[in-house]
């Protein structure tokens, strides 16, 4: 039987806004099953983003149930969200990556963090690289690539650690229609070796060129 | 395709995690190097404040303890002189003087005939012909004392007191209070050392907490980078406390490097004021001790500014 990665029960979270407060997740639950792949549209400000970063403990929900592998996270002490926040893979719209530092370090730097030496995370860097198809640019800065290869990188960095859980967050939304379908096939194939993946997105084209489950959030609810 | 695996993954070999944990460590080392070098002039003149904030106290104190060395060597020129009335019988004289030795303030009496007295006169004086001439010996008989300087000076006093009532006493010339004045100043001096030592310590501690701030609110972009790929804030901070560590390391011998040249500045004023007492003073290098305390108090004050500025800065940042 297929383990529940990631449930949410009447989750709510709203932000204090002047006088009064705006909801941006209102009473959401569901059931995100091991080596699923899941479509999470709505329009802009209907809560997607802060969907994920509940998932990724960047945000503390108001009330309600978050579990992570069958653990709640809502209430996880602070000194233990570093930890679970590395089983993740995270890709933001824009990549945020560090400018300072080439392709490769980039990449390395989630397995620096998951407490790797340079030579096992070599082993990982290199073939995370060339699935992205960077492998030949790895000595660059994120400065001297494209739009598209630095997605890109932030995919390798992403899935570096063997993630189990993937959550993008628009990925593609800075790129042109044939690289951003380029990318979601990239999604896909992590999914088919059992990565369970999110990706927040309102490219309905995008959507309807691969089949998978959606959720489609409105004004913080899910329809 | 090489992403095989379900679980989350984390390295566990021990040897492996132990050898990365160093890795870091030298990582984390060659930041903290990076980010002094980075604005370097900001820095060595950040370097220089630091250095001297911990120079002033540091010469203050070792003055302090060049005095107190010369403590023992003034203690022996602080005495009273006893002068008596003339003409006084010897018997009731030794009698004073020994009164005098048995009183646990003084640390030696010692009797002077008038004789003696001009005897020192004229060999310490070379003006022995001119006192040929004097008809009569004019100089008194004196008593010298010489006090135990650590007893309380009321017990003293009580005694000189008691000399200037004695009817063999004509007069009581006291060559001890600029002594115990001194004593008094030594001893205000050494508190003002630890006083100024507390303050510059917390105004060293301040400037590297707000350098390595500076650093971080630089760097918040990356840091927000490394808090989202799972990083913890140990991991963060780790390059800024080594940052604080060589803003340590580098004010402490900036610190020595200063009080060097004061001392070779000041050697030659030093030696002629001290060589008027008596024995000229030749600065020579530091206690092995005060090099170890100053080192641990740099390297202390360093990281844990930059404790509190990491502290400061994560607590804020998410």
């Amino acid at each position: 039987m297929t383990e529940k990665i990631i449930s949410f029960k009447h989750v709510v979270k709203s932000y204090a806004l002047g006088s009064g407060e705006e909801t941006a997740i209102n009473r959401v639950s569901f059931d995100l099953k091991e080596g699923e792949m899941v479509f999470l549209t709505g329009h802009s400000g209907a809560g997607k983003s802060t969907l994920l970063k509940l998932i990724l403990m960047l945000e503390r929900p108001c009330s309600g149930r978050i579990e992570l592998y069958g653990q709640d996270i809502s209430k996880l002490p602070k000194r233990k969200i570093p930890g679970m926040r590395r089983t993740i893979g995270f890709i933001a719209q824009n990549p945020k990556l560090l400018q300072h530092q080439t392709a490769y370090e980039n990449v390395a730097l989630p397995l620096i963090i998951n407490g790797f030496g340079p030579a096992d995370a070599a082993k990982r860097v290199r073939p995370a690289l060339s699935m992205v198809g960077l492998l030949n640019k790895q000595h660059r800065y994120p400065s001297g690539l494209s739009c598209g290869e630095q997605q890109r990188l932030g995919i390798a960095r992403a899935v570096v650690t063997k993630p189990s859980i993937l959550l993008a967050d628009e990925p593609t939304g800075n790129l042109d229609p044939s690289l951003s379908f380029e990318i979601m096939q990239l999604f896909e194939k992590l999914n088919q070796v059992g990565v369970t993946v999110m990706i927040a997105t309102h490219d309905l084209s995008l959507i309807g060129r691969i089949k998978h489950l959606l959720m489609t959030l409105e004004q913080g609810r899910l329809v | 395709m090489w992403f095989q695996s379900k679980k989350p993954k984390r390295n566990t070999k021990k040897q492996s995690m132990i050898v990365s944990y160093f890795s870091h460590h030298r990582l984390a080392a060659g930041q903290g190097l990076q980010q002094i070098f980075h604005q370097s002039l900001l820095n060595s003149m950040v370097i220089l404040a630091i250095g001297i904030a911990m120079a002033m106290p540091t010469m203050l104190f070792m003055s302090f303890h060049y005095l107190q060395h010369y403590n023992n060597h003034w203690h022996d020129s602080a005495q009273a002189a006893v002068y008596l009335k003339s003409s006084q019988n010897q018997q009731a004289i030794d009698k004073l003087v020994l009164a005098i030795t048995h009183d646990p303030t003084i640390k030696s009496a010692r009797y002077v005939s008038p004789e003696q007295g001009l005897n020192d006169f004229k060999k310490e004086t070379q003006l022995g012909q001119a006192a040929e001439l004097l008809e009569d010996n004019p100089l008194p008989g004196v008593i010298l004392l010489k006090p135990f300087l650590n007893q309380p000076q009321e017990h003293f006093n009580t005694l000189l007191a008691s000399l200037y009532n004695n009817e063999l006493v004509d007069e009581v010339d006291l060559d001890v209070n600029w002594f115990n004045r001194l004593l008094s100043l030594l001893n205000l001096g050494s508190h003002t050392v630890v006083l100024l030592a507390v303050l510059l310590g917390g105004s060293m501690l301040l400037i590297i907490c707000n350098m390595v701030y500076l650093v971080l609110q630089r760097y918040s972009h990356d840091i927000d980078i490394y808090l989202t790929l799972g990083a913890s804030k140990r991991f963060v901070r780790r390059p800024y406390l080594y940052m604080g560590l060589y803003y340590g390391t580098l004010a402490y011998c900036t610190c020595w490097m200063i009080i060097a040249i004061c001392g070779v500045w000041l050697q030659p004023a030093l030696s002629r004021f001290t060589g008027s007492y008596g024995e000229p003073l030749v600065l020579g290098m530091p206690s092995q001790n005060l090099l170890v305390i100053t080192a641990i108090l740099a390297l202390s004050l360093g990281l844990f500014g930059a404790r509190l500025a990491a502290w400061q800065f994560l607590k804020q940042h998410r």
